[in-house]
């Protein structure tokens, strides 16, 4: 799957995993938001 | 959630089950049903109810992922925190029986950590520090960026499903 514009949904947003997860799916051009 | 997520992206392509509570708080023997209920329905529940949720959705696209937080714990017997392994452990069969039930569509996996130096290890002394080192082939911690990097694997692979893939620098080849 290309990640371009793709909306990833993570749980667990205080984790320092999910922050460099995300970190990550940016450089890959996915969605990056924020739903609390 | 998911309705936020919808009305403000419009898709749900990847979910990843992240959320959870990183080991017992109270040791098994010494813990109340609701100590353990507090545990299995954060490391376990919840991301049986958000993949629900999730497939509902990618159902309706025709396409999605779903990858789940695992732990090395999780794999064959898992250390002294009884509960928690028990939940990943049980993560791990969810992870792979879900794969079955929503393919060929949508693909499922788990990334599984081992010890990765985060403030869990901030309070711990050097000892403990080295008991966890020398648990891996590799004598080093695993970084975020190295757990990050396998769940962009994941999101990008087509051809992966029900796999759990330990990111633990040889923890488990023990």
């Amino acid at each position: 799957m290309n990640l371009k514009n793709k909306t990833i949904l993570i749980t667990g947003a205080a984790i320092r995993i999910s922050r460099a997860t995300v970190l990550e799916f940016a450089k890959n051009d996915a969605m990056v938001g924020q739903i609390i | 959630m998911f309705k936020a997520t919808l009305d403000k992206f419009t898709t749900v392509d990847i979910l990843i089950n992240n959320a959870a509570i990183g080991t017992d708080k109270v040791p098994y023997l010494d813990a109340s049903y609701n100590d353990i209920l507090e545990m299995v329905n954060t490391d376990l529940i919840a991301p049986m109810i958000c993949s629900q949720h999730a497939i509902k959705i990618m159902q309706k696209q025709g396409y999605g992922k779903i990858l789940n937080t695992g732990s090395i714990r999780g794999w064959e017997s898992g250390g002294r925190a009884v509960a928690y392994a028990s939940s990943k452990g049980g993560l791990n069969s969810f992870t792979k029986t879900l794969a079955k039930l929503v393919a060929p569509n949508i693909q499922v996996n788990s990334v599984a950590p081992g010890f990765v130096k985060t403030r869990s290890y901030d309070k711990i002394s050097d000892e403990q520090v080295k008991g966890f080192i020398d648990q891996t082939y590799l004598k080093r911690w695993v970084t975020e960026d190295e757990i990050a990097d396998a769940f962009v694997f994941l999101a990008q692979n087509d051809a992966m499903t029900g796999q759990v893939i330990y990111v633990d620098a040889g923890f488990t080849l023990k």
